[in-house]
């Protein structure tokens, strides 16, 4: 039969799309294939059988990404052991395979799968565990996204001399709190101090980017709520009445207060000059 | 904008985040960098930052992993969009990808997949090529990937199918030398007629890079050294092309940058004589199993950009 040019275009096209979902699905699903259809596509070599060609890339593809997700969840892969780690991926990948152009968004869903699939999803009461995993993966993809999301960086760092009113936090600043310490836990995991896996215990975080270098910093609770108050109304002294008001601070403490954050807060970078 | 007006670069080095620090300290006397077009794309951190500041100094090339010009899928206009975006901003020397797919329905395997070879994917890459071209507005350079696999499809030597590609669409080469060596040497082709047949006029950049021997497959780690084997290819490259842009890949376990930078320079060696008879084996490394194309590049090694 005749074909023209473009019905030839179209069998062949048709031909390369069964080739290339049937060889995607043998690697992100890979399943026990006979010689008979396995050779249907791939060729076997005087050194290799054709499904020892095909696993060649089975295993890289599995590989690779695990190695990108252990990469962007350093601390939770430490918590839950590199195998176990690698299991968690192997069913998150099953779940939500890659559909970016790049690897930096291959975990964007993780810490939600995790919430998905916690094991006491339906129970009234639940464990413990679960939630430092799903707080843990969280806070690594916040790192993962404040470190390369873009910014203004030229800004002018509030010094000793300026006043309250020209108080403003930084362009990329997180004020962060969880059930666990997660933080200090992923500090000691970066640093190689082996830490055990912690006790639930309430932490407050700063995350902040400057100069394109990302700062940690623990901070209390009266800091946090403060600095919470601050980001929302860029006011000190409302930060500062909002304290006096809410948890029963002397006005008088709370300047004391003020004063010694203050300084401490411009040594660590938190704010820049609001222009 | 032809190919024929691309210059020669001289010998340029993968750009890392491992050698930022190095680079901008030292200002060493490399002549030139590939990017990974996909780790700067939507990006406005330290990397990027750092671009910035070695663009005053060298020129760059766009070296990408994910534009899947093989694939039966559409052509993905978000991401082509994003790297003339990049492309506008950091203006590279020309911009690369590779002869593969990556997936389909959507799905990005991060893997170069090998293409079947045959005149209806010829026809099929010819076409998306040229849309390709004319929305960047300038040639695409195309990559031979090492390959683990050939297809029952295929009827078609890769040389001769590049060569396809260059004749339909202008487009120009990037010929990994080392992707020869291991392509030939894991689907049994002879790499020196795929060195001597494929289009030198079309040939803008090589690459060079270490891999793994696992005895009865080659894995393209970019791991080590440049063994001698593809050196020799490199030399009759050299001597087919009249010499061209080359750039050395190292991806993992990558060592300090003057290590590197000396294996690069090991290339002034194998510009000149005479090329004598090849030796193709290389002794097999064991080590454990190997993943091609590691993700080194891919990834940005957060933890260590903590303030200290
Ligand atoms: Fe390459």
């Amino acid at each position: 039969m005749y074909l023209d040019q473009s019905s030839k275009l179209k069998t062949a096209s048709a031909q390369l799309n069964e080739i290339q979902s049937w060889m995607q699905t043998q690697l992100l699903h890979p399943s026990e294939l006979t010689k008979e259809e396995t050779e249907t596509y791939i060729k076997p070599s005087s050194k290799l059988t054709a499904r020892q060609h095909l696993a060649i890339y089975q295993r890289s593809y599995i590989a690779r990404l695990r190695a990108c997700m252990q990469a962007q969840y350093t601390g939770l892969s430490y918590a839950l052991g590199p195998q176990i780690f690698d299991q968690f991926t192997d069913f998150y990948l099953n779940n939500h395979p890659s559909k970016s152009y790049t690897l930096g968004d291959l975990g964007d869903q993780y810490a939600h799968f995790l919430a998905e699939t916690r094991p006491d999803k339906d129970e009234t009461v639940k464990e413990t565990w679960p939630d430092f995993m799903i707080e843990l993966a969280e806070f690594e993809y916040l790192i993962n996204d404040a470190f390369d999301q873009k910014s203004n960086e030229d800004i002018e760092l509030v010094k000793t001399e300026n006043t309250d009113q020209e108080f403003k936090l930084l362009p990329i600043f997180h004020i962060l709190t969880y059930q666990f310490p997660i933080s200090v836990f992923y500090k000691a995991v970066i640093n190689d101090h082996q830490p055990e896996l912690p006790q639930m215990q309430t932490s407050y975080t700063i995350l902040l980017r400057k100069n394109y270098q990302l700062g940690l910093f623990e901070i209390n609770e009266g800091q946090y709520h403060f600095l919470k108050h601050f980001e929302s109304n860029n006011s000190v002294r409302a930060a500062k009445s909002y304290m006096v008001n809410h948890f029963g601070i002397p006005a008088k403490k709370m300047d004391l207060f003020w004063k010694e954050w203050r300084q401490a807060w411009i040594e660590q970078g938190f704010f820049q000059v609001n222009l | 904008m032809t190919i024929d007006k691309l210059p020669n670069l001289g010998l340029g080095l993968g750009l890392r985040g491992e050698h930022f620090n190095h680079i901008l300290e030292h200002k060493p006397a490399v002549d030139w960098f590939e990017i990974i077009s996909e780790n700067f794309m939507d990006s406005g951190g330290r990397p990027r930052h750092v671009l910035d500041q070695i663009r005053e100094h060298y020129p760059v090339v766009m070296h990408g992993v994910s534009m899947s010009i093989g694939s039966t899928d559409p052509l993905d206009f978000d991401y082509l969009k994003k790297l003339k975006q990049l492309s506008t901003e950091i203006n590279p020397v020309w911009i690369s990808d590779h002869l593969c797919w990556t997936g389909v329905l959507s799905i990005n395997s991060h893997d170069l997949l090998p293409v079947p070879l045959n005149e209806g994917t010829l026809e099929h890459i010819v076409n998306r090529i040229q849309v390709v071209q004319d929305f960047l507005e300038r040639p695409l350079i195309i990559e031979n990937p090492s390959t683990y696999l050939a297809f029952q499809h295929s009827d078609i030597p890769e040389w001769e199918f590049l060569n396809g590609l260059v004749a339909a669409t202008g487009c120009g080469l990037l010929l990994d030398v080392n992707n020869v060596y291991v392509s030939a040497f894991n689907n049994e082709f002879d790499p020196i007629e795929y060195i001597e047949n494929i289009n030198h006029q079309h040939i803008v950049q090589m690459h060079l890079a270490g891999h793994q021997h696992c005895g009865d497959h080659i894995i393209d780690t970019h791991d080590s050294p440049v063994v001698d084997p593809v050196w020799e290819l490199f030399r009759l490259a050299w001597q087919k092309t009249g010499g061209t842009s080359t750039l050395l890949e190292w991806d993992g376990n990558i060592p300090d940058f003057d290590t590197c930078h000396a294996e690069l320079l090991k290339a002034k060696q194998y510009m000149n004589g005479l090329v004598g008879d090849i030796d193709l084996a290389t002794p097999t490394d064991e080590r454990d199993l190997a993943v091609s194309n590691p993700i080194d590049f891919m990834v940005t090694k957060v933890a260590n950009s903590f303030v200290k």
